[in-house]
């Protein structure tokens, strides 16, 4: 009954927001020929939505299987939170999802006050348009309100990778981001058609700044979870689906510079429009690569081609749109003569960075795709080929992290820069040498990256420094963007550690033997046999030794789940400043004494997510500075 | 420039809408429509299994396995179902005679002859990287290479592909 009610909600936003989708061509071809209240439109049907998202939470929560999506995803030994998190533990509800989100930002936008009443209209009639789009692909490909009858008196089972507490939050996150650039794009294209007015930046920021700090969350949630709970000993592996998310976050995050200073200097408008729709189409990109499955990724959703070509129709369609738009823009967007060195010189330096970074991971991702159609050919291109384009692009975009923060609005010069950063430059020769000493035996690269990562971190440090021996208050500004500089520092030191000074051991470990990693002795004591509420484990207990004094006792786990017959590894982890000791536990041997073991030391992964928190702490300063100056 | 970014634009459409065509799992092989790779090693009896035993019988199928790969047990019942259409033949990969006996006995054997590939060489010829990995075999050249285990959805592929000669 209450999934009927669901459905019925669902219908009537299709209904309701076609009226929106039905002006917004008309408009192309008799524009004042009846003009509706878009607002009104958008708070219906984020009430309709959610209505029907609660609806669908409930059938899930009372374990109602006569909805398929029910029965094959939940079943009714499910611990409660995890009936909670399957609804969008699979495709339907994932997207139900997506549009409550959609729906919600139109929501909070209509009660943004800064807008003119007009202007509102105009933005809202682009993402009601776009929430129509998205509830006739739930409709009419994807809905989660489909029956089947006579329904199975038992369900299958949440994928047990996706039974973890990180899931609860990694995919709303991750949405919030990817949906928050819906509004974005909405906004810029809505400006366009408004013969782009200048107020139109100073309603755009904070959507901006919310947008890219839920993305931030989201992909360092997600990097974390496959971290701690895929067992594959590291947090990022150039999938695809990873990808995918990236796209959006680099060109989100050129658009976050870029607003600050065209909202200071009325200057790069231009670059605020494109990097406003290229963000949200990146984020339709995403989805098309991740829910189409015309790429191999190790994130399995369930594929289905008709799907694929009704996303690929949406992102034609609202791509086309935005660019059309762009094109046929009424105003020129004037250009200002900018000297290279100067604070926008740099600016626009690191957007050109960003996007051609942007550029070329977007290549490597859907490269294979191009390949098996154009040359009838099989390539896969993987982490070896990130890894090394990403490098010579990090030189110039570090030092431009470095340099921008001290040049000066307007115009500036080479030699009076250098020598206002004199002291600062000796530091580093200081630094580099000190972290060269401490690591001399490491490979070069690493020793290269970690003296960067500690540049950054120092050159924001110094900037404080600056400002309390002029005995001034660090504006808030300036306080934010050093929060966030950090953040990339103490990424680039734990990306590092983790990556090029890792290391590992793959062997079969006898029960009582111990072995030696970094300064670790680690001894396997054993393997014990756990029941859990829905899965049976296999628990090993290894012993961590260090100078001959035991620290910790650690229990990797492989899960065997009874219900959809599915295994999982559980890592055990002992987290340090310096680095984490990450054990996990394979197969028995034939001869029932050995087990595979494998241990890895990964140095400094500890400090990617506190840079992660660092980057989104920046964020959050950022946005609470733009709202309380408007 | 206008035009030349529509063209673009839709250009990268019309390669997203032909990509969705196509599996990306399926992973082509160069024996394609090639002669079998020749080989002579020993059978599970004893003998001598070669090149020639498959070349002379028709349509047949060529099934790399072990017993100590999981997957493998996974396909068996499919194998069986196609033994009583077509004549399998089996390599087990770096299998000793002691392991693959019992599990064959437990399982019921499909195969007409197994041959022993002890060192893993035969299975670098064929081009296999992973277990199990099957090919269909007509008159001495390669038609179909099949990587993974034969699911029940499979088995209509591969009856097809069997049947029409």
């Amino acid at each position: 009954m209450i999934s009927e009610i669901g459905f019925v909600f669902l219908t009537l936003t299709l209904v309701i927001s076609s009226f929106s989708f039905a002006q917004l061509i008309y408009s192309h071809i008799n524009s004042r020929l009846f003009v509706l209240n878009h607002l009104k439109i958008t708070n219906l049907i984020f009430f309709f939505t959610l209505s029907s998202f609660i609806s669908l939470t409930y059938s899930f929560l009372i374990s109602d299987f006569s909805l398929n999506v029910v029965a094959q995803n939940s079943n009714s030994q499910l611990p409660i939170i995890y009936k909670f998190t399957g609804v969008w533990g699979n495709h339907e509800g994932s997207i139900l999802l997506w549009l409550l989100v959609m729906t919600f930002f139109g929501f909070l936008f209509s009660k943004n006050s800064s807008a003119t009443e007009e202007f509102k209209n105009n933005v809202l009639k682009i993402q009601n348009s776009l929430c129509f789009l998205v509830v006739s692909f739930i409709i009419f490909t994807s809905n989660p309100f489909e029956k089947s009858f006579p329904y199975p008196i038992e369900g299958g089972d949440l994928n047990p990778l996706l039974q973890d507490p990180g899931l609860a939050i990694h995919p709303p996150f991750l949405y919030l981001g990817y949906v928050g650039f819906s509004i974005i794009y909405s906004i810029s294209v809505a400006a366009l058609s408004d013969g782009v007015k200048n107020y139109f930046i100073k309603i755009l920021k904070p959507w901006v700044f919310i947008s890219w700090i839920f993305l931030t969350c989201g992909i360092g949630l997600g990097s974390w979870w496959a971290y701690y709970e895929l067992g594959w000993g590291g947090f990022w592996f150039w999938d695809p689906v990873e990808n995918a998310s990236l796209l959006p976050w680099l060109t989100a995050s050129a658009l976050l510079h870029t607003i600050v200073v065209a909202d200071k200097k009325k200057i790069f408008i231009n670059w605020t429009i494109i990097l406003s729709i290229l963000t949200f189409i990146l984020s339709l990109l995403g989805t098309f690569l991740v829910r189409s499955g015309v790429l191999v990724s190790v994130h399995a959703f369930a594929n289905d081609p008709t799907r694929g070509v009704y996303i690929l129709l949406l992102l034609a369609s609202i791509s086309f749109f935005g660019i059309f738009k762009y094109i046929n823009k009424n105003t020129q967007l004037g250009r200002t003569d900018i000297s290279m060195i100067s604070r926008e010189g740099m600016i626009s330096l690191n957007n050109i960075f960003m996007l051609s970074l942007t550029f070329t991971i977007l290549v490597g991702t859907i490269y294979p795709l191009f390949a098996s159609v154009l040359f009838n050919s099989k390539i896969s291109v993987g982490a070896p080929f990130f890894n090394s384009i990403l490098m010579p692009v990090m030189f110039p975009f570090i030092a431009g992290m470095i340099i921008g923060p001290y040049t000066k609005w307007g115009k500036d010069d080479l030699i009076v820069l250098l020598n206002r950063i004199k002291i600062l430059i000796l530091c580093f020769f200081i630094i580099s040498l000190l972290v060269w000493y401490l690591n001399y035996k490491t490979p070069i690269l690493s020793i290269i990256f970690i003296a960067l990562g500690c540049w950054i971190i120092f050159s924001s440090l110094f900037e404080v420094f600056q400002f309390i021996n002029k005995k001034l208050r660090v504006p808030k500004k300036i306080f934010a963007q050093i929060t966030a500089h950090i953040g990339i520092g103490l990424l680039i030191i734990g990306a590092t550690g983790s990556s090029i000074l890792k290391q590992e051991k793959i062997q079969f470990q006898e029960v009582g033997q111990s072995l030696k990693i970094k300064n670790f002795d680690v001894e396997f004591l054993g393997v014990k046999k756990i029941e859990g509420p829905n899965y049976i484990s296999q628990m090993g207990v290894f012993s961590i030794k260090k100078q001959g004094e035991q620290i910790k006792i650690l229990r990797p786990e492989k899960r065997f789940y009874n219900a959809g017959k599915q295994v999982t590894t559980e890592a055990a982890i002992h987290s340090s400043i310096f680095g984490d000791l990450y054990i996990a536990i394979g197969d028995v041997h034939e001869d029932k004494t050995k087990w595979t073991t494998r241990i890895w030391f990964n140095p400094f992964t500890i400090w990617i997510w506190i840079g992660v928190f660092f980057l989104a702490l920046g964020g959050s300063l950022s946005f609470l500075n733009s709202l309380s100056r408007k | 420039m206008k035009y030349f970014l529509f063209c673009v634009f839709f250009f990268c459409i019309y390669i997203l809408y032909e990509g969705l065509q196509k599996d990306p799992n399926l992973v082509p092989s160069n024996l394609i429509s090639k002669e079998i790779p020749e080989f002579s090693i020993e059978s599970l009896q004893g003998k001598n299994f070669t090149n020639v035993d498959l070349e002379n019988k028709g349509v047949v199928i060529l099934n790399f396995f072990a017993s100590w790969c999981p997957p493998c047990k996974i396909e068996h019942p499919q194998l069986l179902q196609l033994s009583n259409i077509i004549p399998v033949f089996g390599i087990a990969k770096k299998n000793k005679k002691k392991d693959l006996l019992p599990w064959l006995e437990e399982l019921g054997s499909p195969y007409e002859v197994i041959g022993m590939d002890h060192n893993g060489l035969q299975s670098i010829n064929w081009g296999v990287y992973g277990l199990p990995e099957t090919f269909i075999i007509q008159d001495g050249l390669v038609k179909y290479r099949h990587v993974g285990p034969i699911l029940e959805r499979d088995l209509e592929i591969f009856k097809n592909l069997t049947r029409k000669e």
